[in-house]
C-alpha cells in the first residue's frame, strides 16, 4: 500500500471481482473520513473501502494497463474529495456510495433534494440531467427516484455520471420538482410521474406522454403491475 | 390575426408515429404542444421479465436503424456488474459494426431530410448507398436489419475472412459518394438558404434542455461520450468529433455529415487493428446478474445513450431505465419551433433527428 | 337534404342559386355540344365508315374539330402530357441512379400512365363531409378546360394552330390569371386546413411569378411589334430571340417553374408540411384528373409557349416537318425543366416571394430595355 500507483496492474474491472457490488439501497453510512487533502502525492490514502479494495488487487495488473488505471485512480481520488465534500456540506441523512471510479451516488432525504441540486449545479458545476429513473422498492414500501447528472462545461467532470437519489414513501409518492434547476430534467420527470405515479410538485406539466391519454390502471412500471398475469 | 391550429401528425408525410400541435398565425408558428407515445410499447417493463439475454432482441427493436448503438450501452452496463474483460478482438469488431451501424442510421436520416426538403434526387442516392454497409453488417451478423450482434461479453459470432477486404472496398465506393452528396447536396445554395440560420439553438440554450448528438454538438459543444468516457478501444483509435458553432439547422446537418467521414475512418482503421483471437467470453449459462446497479452510456446515432441497471441478482433485471437521445432530444423540438414559419417545420423537426420509436421505447 | 323553403327571401334566393348554376354550366356543357352537332360529326363519321371517301377525310382533317379535339388540339395535348409523365420519371430515375418504370409495356415501362391511368380509375372518389360539393367537383373540370384553353393560341406550324387571332398574347396573360383562382377554388372547397394553406400558397406564388413573366413576353412583342403568336414565330426565321432576349429567356423559364408549381416551385404543394396543399381532399380519379391532365398538359403549354416566343418556334431545316420540329424543341424544354427537380431541394416561401418581387422583376424590366435597344439600334426589320 506504500506505493499503490507504482505497483497498480489491474484495470477497474477486474477490480470488481473481488468487491462486492456496492448496495443499492443506500442507508444512511457512517460519516466518512475526512477526504485525505492533496490527491498529488500517490501515497495518500484512499479512504472509502471501495477504493482500497481496488489498491489491494493492484498486483495481477498487466503493463499496458498501468496509466489507465493510474488515471483512474487519481480521478477516484479527487471524486471522493469532491463526494466528501458534498455529503459533509449537505449534512445529515445523506450518503454516498461508489459504483465504479467514475460513477458515483449521492442519497439524499426528499427534503434536501432541491438545495442539494442547486448546490451541485451552482457551486459543482453539473448542468445536465441524463436521465431520470424511479425505482419501485415494495418490501422497503418507497420508490427511488435517481437523477444522472452529468456536466458539460465542467471538463474535468464530463466523464463522471453523479447519481442523485432520494426515497419517497411509496402511499405518498410526492418529491420537488428539479424543472426548475435542471430544465432537461423535465420530460424525464414526467415520464416518471406516469410511469410510477410519482407527483412532482411545481412540474410545468404532469400529463400523460407516453401513455395513452385514458389510462386509468395503476402506473405500470410499478411492481405491483404484474406483466404475465395481465397478458394471460 | 387570429391563429389556426394545424395537427402535424400522427399521419402525415411529415412527422413519422409522432404528432405536434401547432398553432399557427399566419405563416409563424406561436405554439407547439409535442404529443409522443404512439409507439410506446413498454419495453422497460419488459426488460423486467427477461433475462440479460433475452433482452437483447426486443431491446434493439425500438432503434431497428442504429440496432448495434442501441445495445452498446446495455452489453457495457451488463459487463460492469458482471465484471467481464471483453476479448480485444471483440472490442474492435464491436466499434467497426457501431460505426457501420452509425452510417447506416445518418443515411436513413439524410434520405428522409432530402425529401422533408423536397430534394428526391438526396432521398433515393443515401437509401441506396445504405445497401453496402447492411450487406457488410449482413457478412458480420446474417442479420440485415436488427443485427443482435453484440452480446454482454462480446460478439455474437466471429466476421468472415473476407470481412475486412470487404469493409474496404465499401469505405473506397463511399467515400467518393459522399463528395457527390457534399456537390448536389450540401453546396446547394437552396439547400444553404433552407437551412442557414434556421432554428438557432445556441449554446446555453443545448445545455439547458439536455440536447445530445449531432444537435449538441451542432451548437458549438465538444461534447462525445467516445471522446469523453472512451468505451472498449475508441481510445486506441485516432479520429475527431466534427463541431460546428453556429446551432442552425445547417451545422446540425453538416456535423451528421462529417461524422459520417469520421465513422468511415474508424471502421478502415478497426478492421486493420483488429487481432485475432476469441470474440466472445464464454459465459457458462450465466444469466443472472450479481445484485448492484450500474450506468452505461455510449454514443449511439443520433447521440449520447445510457442504461440504468439495477438489479437484485434475480432471475431477471431489477429494473432497466433506458434514456434514448431522440427522448432527450425531444424538449429542442418545441423550443425551437416557436417563432419559426411552418415551412420550416421539417427543417428543424427532422434536423434534430429526432426518431419517435427511439424516444417512445 | 333541402329545408322546406319558409319565406319569398328564401324562395328567391334558392332561384337565383339555382339560375347562376345553370348559367355557369350551361355554355361549359352547351359550347361542346354545338360544336359537334355544327360539325355533323356522327352524320360524318357513320357515312365515312360505310363509303371512305379521301376527300371527306381531309376535309374532316382540316375542319376545325379536328384541330380543336385532336390535332394540335386536346388529345394530342393529353397524350403528350401522359408522355411527359414517363419521361419525368425515367429522366429522374437516370439522375438518382435507378431504372424507373420498367415493367409496364414490353420496352422501359412505356405503357406506365396507362397502367396509371387504370390504377387511378379503379380507386373510389371520397368526396369527405363539409366540402362545398359544387366547387369541389367542378374544380377539376375547370383546371383542366383553363390548361387546355392554352392550347388554342399554340401554333405548331403556319397550317396546325386552331385560332389564328392577333392578340394572341393577351389572351395566354388573361389565362393565366385564372389559374390562381382554381387553386383557390378547391382549396376553399374542400374545407380543410392543409388545402386551405396550400392554396394561399399557390396564390401568392402565381400572383408574384405572373408579373415578371408577363413583362419578359413584353420583351418578345415589343421585338416583333405584334401580339399574334404566328406573326412572333415568323419574325424568328433567320434568329431565335433567345440570342436576342437571353435575360427574358431565363425569366420566363423560371417564372414558367414556378407557375407550373414545379421544383424548385412546389410549395403549394410541400408534402412534409402541408401533405399535398390545395389537392389534399382529392381522390381517384379526381385527383387523376387535375394531376394526370391538367397539371401536364400545362406543362406542356408552357414548354411550347417558350419554344414560341423564345426558341423560333416551328423554324428548322427542311428536312423534318415543320411540326416534328416544333415538338422536338418543345420536348427539350420539358427535359430542361425536369431536371431541376433532380437537383434542388424545396425553395421557402419568404425567399422566393423576395426573389420574385426584387429580382425577377428587375430582370424583365432590364429585359425591355434590351427589346428597346435592339430596336433602336435596327437590328431587327420593324414591320
Amino acid at each position: 500500500m506504500s506505493n499503490p500507483v507504482e505497483s497498480d496492474k489491474k484495470s477497474t474491472d477486474t477490480a470488481k471481482q473481488e468487491v462486492p457490488p456496492p448496495k443499492v439501497v443506500s442507508t444512511p453510512s457512517s460519516p466518512p473520513p475526512a477526504p485525505s487533502a492533496p490527491p498529488a502525492p500517490p501515497a495518500a490514502k484512499l479512504p472509502c473501502e471501495f477504493c482500497r479494495r481496488i489498491l489491494d488487487s493492484a498486483e495481477n495488473l498487466e503493463k499496458h494497463k498501468k496509466d489507465e488505471h493510474k488515471a483512474d485512480l487519481k480521478k477516484l481520488q479527487a471524486l471522493h474529495t469532491l463526494s466528501d465534500s458534498i455529503v459533509s456540506k449537505i449534512g445529515a441523512g445523506s450518503s454516498s456510495s461508489f459504483v465504479k471510479p467514475r460513477r458515483f451516488k449521492i442519497s439524499v432525504p426528499v427534503k434536501k433534494i432541491l438545495k442539494t441540486a442547486l448546490y451541485l449545479r451552482d457551486d459543482i458545476g453539473y448542468d445536465s440531467v441524463e436521465s431520470v429513473s424511479g425505482v419501485d422498492w415494495p418490501n422497503d414500501n418507497q420508490f427511488e427516484v435517481v437523477y444522472h447528472l452529468t456536466s458539460y462545461s465542467i471538463k474535468a467532470l464530463e466523464d463522471t455520471v453523479l447519481a442523485l437519489s432520494t426515497k419517497v414513501p411509496r402511499d405518498n409518492p410526492k418529491a420537488p420538482s428539479l424543472e426548475s434547476v435542471w430544465k432537461s430534467s423535465e420530460y424525464h420527470e414526467r415520464e416518471t410521474h406516469e410511469m410510477f405515479g410519482i407527483i412532482f410538485k411545481d412540474h410545468p406539466c404532469l400529463d400523460l406522454l407516453l401513455l395513452p391519454e385514458d389510462w386509468c390502471d395503476i402506473p405500470p412500471l410499478r411492481k405491483d403491475f404484474n406483466l404475465p398475469r395481465r397478458t394471460r | 390575426m387570429s391563429t389556426m391550429s394545424l395537427s402535424v401528425g400522427p399521419q402525415h408525410p411529415g412527422s413519422g408515429h409522432f404528432r405536434l400541435q401547432l398553432k399557427v398565425k399566419g405563416d409563424i408558428i406561436v405554439d407547439v404542444v409535442p404529443d409522443a407515445g404512439y409507439v410506446h410499447r413498454g419495453e422497460e417493463k419488459m426488460c423486467e421479465y427477461r433475462n440479460l439475454v433475452q433482452n437483447i432482441p426486443h431491446l434493439e427493436r425500438p432503434v431497428i436503424l442504429d440496432s448495434v448503438g442501441v445495445l452498446y450501452p446495455y452489453v457495457l452496463a451488463c459487463e460492469d456488474l458482471l465484471d467481464i474483460e471483453v476479448p480485444e478482438r471483440a472490442q474492435y469488431l464491436r466499434v467497426a459494426m457501431a460505426e457501420i451501424n452509425r452510417i447506416i442510421s445518418h443515411l436513413y436520416w439524410l434520405g428522409i431530410y432530402g425529401i422533408f426538403l423536397g430534394h428526391s434526387t438526396m432521398f433515393m442516392w443515401p437509401m441506396g448507398d445504405r445497401e453496402p454497409f447492411i450487406d457488410l453488417a449482413q457478412l458480420a451478423s446474417g442479420a440485415r436489419v436488427t443485427f443482435a450482434y453484440l452480446v454482454p461479453g462480446g460478439v455474437r459470432n466471429d466476421v468472415p475472412d473476407s470481412f475486412e477486404s470487404q469493409a474496404l472496398k465499401v469505405i473506397r465506393y463511399f467515400e467518393g459518394r459522399l463528395r457527390e452528396y457534399d456537390n448536389i447536396f450540401f453546396s446547394n445554395p437552396l439547400f444553404l438558404g433552407r437551412t442557414k440560420g434556421v432554428g438557432v439553438l445556441t449554446k446555453k440554450d443545448a445545455i439547458s434542455l439536455g440536447a445530445v448528438g449531432p444537435t449538441l454538438r451542432g451548437s458549438g459543444i465538444r461534447s462525445d461520450v467516445r471522446k469523453t468516457e472512451p468505451y472498449d478501444v475508441y481510445d486506441e483509435l485516432d479520429f475527431d468529433i466534427p463541431v460546428l458553432d453556429e446551432g442552425d439547422s445547417y451545422s446540425r446537418a453538416m456535423v451528421a455529415f462529417l461524422e459520417m467521414k469520421e465513422s468511415l475512418k474508424i471502421i478502415k482503421q478497426a478492421v486493420e487493428k483488429m487481432p485475432k483471437g476469441p470474440v466472445k467470453v464464454g459465459m457458462r449459462g450465466q444469466v443472472r446478474l450479481p445484485a448492484g446497479e450500474s450506468y452505461a452510456r455510449a454514443e449511439a446515432a443520433r447521440g449520447a445513450m445510457s442504461y440504468y441497471i439495477v438489479s437484485d441478482a434475480g432471475k431477471f433485471p431489477y429494473r432497466i431505465k433506458i434514456s434514448p437521445p431522440s427522448f432527450r432530444n425531444l424538449p429542442t423540438i418545441p423550443f425551437l419551433l416557436k417563432g419559426a414559419r411552418l415551412a420550416d417545420m421539417p427543417v428543424i423537426y427532422w434536423g434534430i433527428n429526432y426518431w419517435p420509436v427511439e424516444a417512445d421505447r | 337534404m333541402s329545408e322546406p323553403i319558409e319565406n319569398v327571401n328564401d324562395f328567391i334566393k334558392k332561384v337565383l342559386e339555382i339560375a347562376f348554376w345553370v348559367l355557369i354550366f350551361l355554355p361549359m356543357l352547351i359550347f361542346p355540344i354545338i360544336l359537334i352537332v355544327e360539325n355533323y360529326l356522327p352524320t360524318k363519321i357513320s357515312t365515312l365508315m360505310a363509303n371512305p371517301d379521301p376527300e371527306m377525310i381531309f376535309a374532316l382533317l382540316d375542319s376545325d374539330f379536328f384541330r380543336v379535339a385532336v390535332f394540335p388540339g386536346f388529345t394530342f395535348a393529353a397524350g403528350f402530357a401522359a408522355f411527359i409523365g414517363l419521361w419525368e420519371r425515367k429522366i429522374l430515375a437516370k439522375m438518382q441512379m435507378r431504372v424507373g418504370p420498367l415493367y409496364a409495356g414490353k420496352f422501359e415501362g412505356i405503357l406506365q400512365p396507362i397502367a396509371d391511368l387504370l390504377k387511378l380509375m379503379s380507386k373510389e372518389i371520397i368526396t369527405p363531409r363539409g366540402v362545398d360539393k359544387p366547387i369541389f367537383w367542378a374544380v377539376p373540370l375547370i383546371t383542366v378546360a383553363i390548361a387546355a384553353s392554352l392550347l388554342a393560341v399554340i401554333p405548331l406550324s403556319e397550317t396546325s394552330v386552331i385560332a389564328r387571332t392577333d392578340v394572341g398574347v393577351l389572351i395566354i396573360f388573361a389565362i393565366l390569371s385564372f389559374f390562381p383562382i382554381a387553386a383557390l377554388m378547391a382549396g376553399w372547397a374542400s374545407n380543410s386546413k392543409y388545402p386551405l394553406i396550400g392554396a394561399l400558397r399557390a396564390l401568392h406564388q402565381m400572383v408574384a411569378y405572373e408579373i415578371p413573366m408577363i413583362l419578359a413576353i413584353l420583351g418578345v412583342v415589343i421585338l416583333s411589334s405584334s401580339m399574334n403568336l404566328l406573326e412572333i414565330v415568323r419574325i424568328q426565321e433567320n434568329i431565335w430571340f433567345l440570342f436576342l432576349l437571353p435575360i427574358g429567356a431565363v425569366v420566363f423559364f423560371i417564372t414558367a417553374l414556378a407557375e407550373l408549381e414545379r421544383v424548385p416551385f412546389d410549395l403549394p404543394e410541400a408534402e412534409s408540411e402541408i401533405v399535398t396543399g390545395w389537392l389534399t381532399e382529392y381522390s381517384g380519379m379526381l385527383f387523376g384528373v387535375i394531376l394526370g391532365i391538367a397539371v401536364y398538359v400545362k406543362f406542356y403549354a408552357f414548354a411550347a409557349l417558350f419554344t414560341v416566343f423564345f426558341l423560333g418556334g416551328w423554324h428548322g431545316p427542311s428536312v423534318i416537318p415543320a411540326e416534328i420540329w416544333f415538338i422536338l424543341k418543345t420536348f427539350l424544354v420539358i427535359t430542361l425543366m425536369i431536371i431541376p427537380r433532380g437537383v434542388y431541394p424545396r425553395i421557402r416561401i419568404d425567399i422566393m416571394l423576395r426573389a420574385g418581387w426584387a429580382k425577377l422583376l428587375m430582370l424583365s424590366l432590364l429585359n425591355i430595355f434590351v427589346a428597346l435597344l435592339i430596336l433602336e439600334l435596327g437590328i431587327l426589320p420593324v414591320r
